[in-house]
């Protein structure tokens, strides 16, 4: 399978650059730490950047969502497009991510909960964008514990990176000392859903509350 | 058993000295060098994670001295490495940079949430399960660790949709 850049590409940079303004905020970033990797200290009670004050984007019109196939957890595989039918909810990370990832996977599992019986119409689906540390087997561990129900989807680092870009996903490594095998990854945190006529429908900052989100779903599953 | 005055006197001349020595003493030990920081660690909580993975404690912290306080470092027994970081937005990714230290003015909070500033816990030696409580330590240069006790949660304060993020 062949992924082209497409009408999703465009729609996910779109959205990135009206939710982040990516570019305006790198520049000063880059500028105020020097290089990455550097270790300013953080002083005054300034809060943390990022968690307030992020609102979701809705694609209008909703635009076909770029169809992939990568391998759960299980070793079955996953093909988006056949999925259609069900709302997914996607999510790109990895295992050895401390903040993010879990915070986002605990905010799947809310979102599960708010929608009780409803929920099982929904895929949750966390595609790492670590395929060489995140082994079949520690995405079941990792993000089986947090639900046993959320599909762990991993692949060839060629076949992810495909998956990524069509989404406009970014994944760098970055080499830090202490960092578990030497590296973290930079990587976008934002969450997509995919309507059950496999659109993508929206794109969720990190830090959209589950309430938002889980109404979003309930709309897709009347 | 009956005392002379003069004896009961003395018993109480006595025992006045050895109160006041010990409260001397008392008072030069808790004034040397490292006392425990004036510092409030409010709503402390982790999230669950697996044996072997990642979690990180968030909390507020708030100076309640009249000198600007710096934590500087972070230990615990449940997992191999403890360390302060920070989650940086670049647009909408997601970087994580290691903080040398975190200031915090008299008077003034900071508040470590998730996507923000964390104290990282890497390699849980147990899993920690949603009602667990576990004990890390916090050093503030200057300062005696600070021992706090975690309780695990799925929600916690700056959590997204906790409706505590402040």
């Amino acid at each position: 399978m062949r992924l082209t850049r497409s009408a999703v590409l465009v729609a996910v940079l779109a959205a990135l650059a009206a939710a982040g303004a990516a570019v305006a905020v790198w520049a000063p970033w880059r500028a105020a730490t020097g290089r990455p990797g550097s270790s300013p200290a953080v002083g005054g009670a300034a809060p943390a950047p990022g968690l307030q004050d992020r609102q979701a984007f809705r694609v209008q019109p909703p635009t076909p969502a770029q169809d992939f196939v990568l391998t759960d957890q299980h070793g079955r595989p996953f093909r988006l497009s056949a999925q259609k039918g069900h709302p997914v909810l996607l999510f790109f990370g990895y295992t050895h991510c401390p903040d993010v990832c879990p915070t986002t996977l605990v905010t799947f599992k809310s979102v599960k909960e708010l929608l009780g019986e409803r929920a099982r119409n929904v895929r949750f689906v966390f595609i790492t964008v670590d395929p060489e540390r995140d082994t079949p087997e520690r995405l079941r561990e990792h993000v089986g514990y947090y639900d046993p129900d959320f599909l762990a989807l991993w692949g060839t680092p060629e076949e992810i990176d495909a998956v990524r870009q069509a989404y406009g996903i970014v994944a760098t490594r970055e080499q830090q000392e202490g960092a578990p095998g030497g590296y973290w990854i930079v990587h976008t945190a934002a969450s997509l859903l995919v309507d059950p006529q496999g659109r993508l429908s929206a794109l969720y900052p990190f830090g959209t509350s589950a309430e938002e989100i889980a109404a979003d779903l309930r709309e897709l599953l009347r | 058993m009956t005392l002379t005055p003069r004896y009961r006197a003395l018993r109480t001349v006595v025992l006045a000295a050895v109160a006041a020595a010990w409260a001397v003493l008392l008072v030069a030990r808790l004034g040397a060098g490292t006392p425990h920081p004036p510092v409030a660690v409010e709503q402390p909580w982790a999230r669950p994670g697996p044996k072997g993975g990642n979690s990180a404690v968030y909390f507020v912290l708030r100076n309640q001295g009249s000198a600007p306080v710096k934590l500087v470092a972070a230990a615990s027994e449940v997992a191999d490495e403890v360390s302060i970081h920070e989650t940086v937005m670049v647009g909408q990714a997601m970087r994580m940079q290691p903080v040398q230290g975190v200031s915090v003015k008299p008077g003034e909070a900071v508040t470590f949430r998730p996507g923000g500033l964390h104290v990282m816990l890497m390699g849980l030696r147990r899993a920690l399960a949603e009602g667990d409580q576990f004990t890390v330590s916090l050093r503030f240069e200057g300062y005696e660790p600070l021992e706090v006790r975690v309780a695990v949660r799925t929600m916690g304060a700056g959590q997204p949709g906790s409706g505590m993020a402040h």
